[in-house]
């Protein structure tokens, strides 16, 4: 025994060190009865309080992989009690890694929302790619919606919100993107805004699913009640509103709270400027030239490549962006001579409608900027952009300015586009 | 003298003293101090390393079968090599005090919520104790095979993070002032100067040819992958570098597509902690080493399992946070560290300077006296 133990030390060291963990093992408690995932958060405020409503998920025995999806939600003057709250009423400590996206109502966007957020952060481990997004509504309401989704996940704000900050605005709206312009000169960050409404023709119904399909979505707000005085409400507002809506509206953003709410449209002119953003539409109306006839011409951006120029001129930043754009025609609608537009082998791209659309985006650019530096909010990295490239002489213009933070209303833009038609 | 280790074993060690301390807390630490000049502190730092381990490997080929005692000792005496080696037995020390505090928060963020410190510490003491134990032979060649895991993990890691690189992000470079750079140059000695530790396998190592150019090729190709790793970690995060403590895990879970179908981080996790044990390993062998020379003690089963039984006591007792360990070893004592990795070096070259002119001077005598024989 003694040979074979000096032969096989550490396999028996192993054995041992299995023999005494096994055990321990074997009689911990599984995590789902100790924790709840939470997969996304609302926090609103009303007055002086906080509502904060969890949407967790509660995992059921089933023969299918099954999934129960509830919000539940506490009141408290800060954001800590009414986390801590909720994990009295439910007994359980709440994993926030999985967190999708965090719904703050208007009242609270009013204040620094990264205050929340750090706290999350620093104590549940919160991750970074948590998508940012705003509401009209109460941030309760909008989480009850997103869960009576179900589970199919043909509908789910997550993926909306990965659809606003893929197409519409080109530019992260998570958590990260954030506090790196939180911490960043220019402090303008964006989140997604979306709504409850109950016109069918604005929004996307969350249904309940049924339950005998085994994917039983079960929405219940006001998971904690029956606790303490202002706990285990909810807030879910009008009964009505069963359709979640997104406009494609923005909420603005700096330093941290919520500055003005604008439709896309009124700012998505800086898309040409950002190199990341490919997914831009034109439409040019009334056109009429050569073969159109006060038609309405909707063109594709299927592809954009920009450089940038930048001077500083006397007490003013020149921004210049060319803009190398490859346009396709999708869709002409006139009434008047339209076989003569049948022709595949005609270049609809006429001299005339080219400078049209350079005519029309240039003022849809500058629509755009007027609209910021009404705001005073730099989206298009203009502190960035001439701190990289030109460190010396903007830090110095920056030095010369009385009031450094005016860079952005001291900045003329000028945008050249340059049209390939496909 | 035995020979304990071989040329690759010795080439693999060096990749992992260049890697070890720096891929957690360091690149956001520096951040604080420099912004995207950081990148160009650890290029000298890396240079200077380069230089020292140039200087080892020549000391090596000219000296085959001296130790690093046989080559100090005559001339500085034993006085001073004791207290070279207190100086560096108390660096190696604090900075295995910190490369154990640094894991043991990666894990718990990372990957174990519920770690207790008794859960990390005890196994990582019980195996980094049986590896001093076994000795430098044992180190070597178990780091022989976990080196490749870590060095591609290191790899992979740069090439998931690629969708999420902005390289505009490091511009503009060459903005902090030259007091801001010194600074940070001094305060991060102590995730530096990993040097010494090789020193120590003077004369132990199976040469093979071409060892000085084996040397350089092994430290060139590690210090290359920690720049680009720091170069990407700052196209990554930018201006929110200094929020991401354990940089490893953190450049690849901010790619979305992969943090929402798998934990992505647990690889980071699982290869990093090869290296965590590693460089646990090596700093304890050398403080033990140090120990073991001043208080002339037997390295034996008991003296190691007392050395490592009070370290990992005093882990467990000593009230202690991350942060205040972290400012610690970086503002209050940083300087302190940056003298020693000067001095060390500055020495061993005048030193090798020195005793290779002798050896040539004795060289010339024997030739001398050989044509006066024959006159």
């Amino acid at each position: 025994m003694v040979a074979l133990w000096k032969r096989n030390k550490i396999i028996f060291v192993f054995i041992i060190a299995i023999f005494l963990m096994f055990p321990t093992a074997l009689s911990k408690e599984s995590i789902a009865y100790t924790h709840l995932i939470c997969v996304a958060i609302g926090i609103d405020k009303q007055e002086e309080e906080y509502e904060i409503s969890l949407q967790v998920v509660v995992p059921k025995q089933s023969n299918a992989f099954n999934q129960t999806l509830k919000v539940v939600s506490a009141k408290a003057e800060t954001v800590k009690e009414a986390v801590d709250e909720i994990k009295y009423h439910v007994g359980k400590e709440i994993g926030f890694a999985q967190c999708g996206f965090i719904v703050f109502n208007e009242e609270a966007s009013k204040e620094n929302i990264l205050l929340p957020i750090d706290y999350l952060i620093r104590t549940h481990n919160l991750n970074y790619n948590c998508i940012l997004v705003t509401t009209d509504k109460s941030a309760n309401k909008i989480l009850e919606l997103n869960g009576n989704f179900g589970q199919s996940y043909s509908f789910d704000l997550n993926r909306i919100l990965e659809y606003n900050e893929r197409n519409l605005f080109a530019t992260n709206s998570n958590i990260e993107h954030a506090y790196r312009s939180y911490l960043s000169p220019n402090k303008a960050f964006a989140t997604s805004l979306v709504s409850a409404t109950d016109d069918k023709s604005e929004g996307v119904e969350g249904e309940k699913s049924s339950s005998g399909q085994g994917s039983g979505s079960d929405s219940e707000s006001g998971g904690s009640s029956g606790g303490s005085s202002g706990s285990g409400s909810s807030s879910g507002g009008n009964d009505k509103e069963k359709f979640l809506s997104n406009q494609g509206k923005l909420a603005l953003y700096n330093a941290g709270k919520m500055v003005e709410i604008v439709d896309n449209k009124e700012i998505n002119g800086i898309e040409y400027l950002n190199p990341y953003a490919n997914d831009l539409a034109i439409k040019v109306e009334d056109f009429t030239s050569g073969i159109f006839n006060n038609a309405t011409i909707e063109i594709e951006v299927i592809g954009k490549k920009c450089s940038y120029h930048h001077k500083i001129v006397g007490d003013k930043l020149k921004y210049k962006c060319n803009v190398l754009l490859y346009l396709k025609l999708n869709d002409i609608n006139q009434e008047d001579g339209y076989e003569e537009l049948l022709d595949p082998n005609k270049d609809y791209f006429t001299e005339e409608l080219v400078e049209q659309i350079k005519k029309q985006e240039a003022e849809r650019v500058q629509t755009s900027i007027n609209k910021l530096k009404e705001l005073n909010l730099d989206f298009v990295n203009v502190y960035d952009s001439f701190n990289r490239w030109l460190y010396d002489d903007f830090q110095k213009y920056l030095k010369q300015q009385n009031h450094s933070e005016d860079y952005f209303q001291n900045t003329d833009f000028e945008v050249d586009f340059t049209i390939i038609s496909d | 003298m035995k020979k304990l280790l071989t040329t690759n074993q010795i080439c693999c060690l060096i990749m992992l003293v260049t890697i070890s301390n720096k891929l957690l807390v360091l690149p956001a630490l520096m951040y604080q101090n420099v912004g995207v000049d950081a990148i160009w502190v650890v290029v000298l730092k890396l240079i200077l390393a380069l230089v020292v381990f140039w200087v080892f490997a020549l000391i090596a080929t000219k000296f085959p079968n001296k130790t690093l005692e046989d080559i100090l000792v005559p001339y500085i005496g034993k006085f001073f090599y004791g207290l070279l080696l207190l100086l560096f037995g108390v660096f190696y020390f604090l900075k295995t005090a910190l490369t154990l505090v640094e894991g043991e928060m990666f894990l718990r963020e990372t990957i174990y919520v519920d770690l207790t410190s008794e859960l990390y510490a005890i196994p990582t003491f019980v195996v980094a104790g049986y590896f001093i134990y076994k000795g430098i032979n044992t180190i070597g060649r178990t780091n022989e095979t976990l080196i490749k895991i870590i060095l591609w993990g290191v790899f992979l890691t740069i090439l998931l993070t690629l969708p999420n690189l902005q390289l505009e992000t490091l511009l503009p470079m060459f903005t902090s002032s030259a007091d801001d750079f010194t600074r940070a140059f001094s305060y991060i000695s102590m995730w530096f100067g990993n040097y010494f530790v090789i020193f120590l396998f003077l004369g132990k190592i199976q040469m093979r040819e071409h060892f000085i150019s084996q040397v350089i090729k092994s430290y060139v190709k590690s210090a290359i992958l920690v720049i680009i790793f720091f170069a990407v970690y700052y196209a990554v995060f930018g201006t929110s570098s200094p929020m991401h403590n354990y940089a490893i895990s953190d450049v690849v879970t901010l790619t979305p597509q992969l943090s929402s179908l798998i934990k992505i981080d647990w690889f980071t996790v699982i290869f990093y902690s090869f290296a965590l044990i590693m460089q646990v390993i090596l700093q304890l062998y050398m403080v033990f080493y140090c120990l073991k020379w001043i208080l002339k003690i037997q390295h034996t089963k008991l003296t190691v399992s007392i050395f490592i039984g009070l370290l990992a006591l005093m882990y467990l007792i000593m009230p202690y946070s991350v942060q205040h360990i972290i400012t610690f070893c970086s503002e209050t004592i940083g300087f302190y560290c940056f003298l020693l990795n000067l001095i060390f070096p500055i020495l061993i070259t005048i030193i090798y300077l020195v005793k290779r002119k002798l050896e040539k001077n004795r060289e010339g005598e024997k030739v001398y006296g050989g044509t006066l024989e024959k006159e």
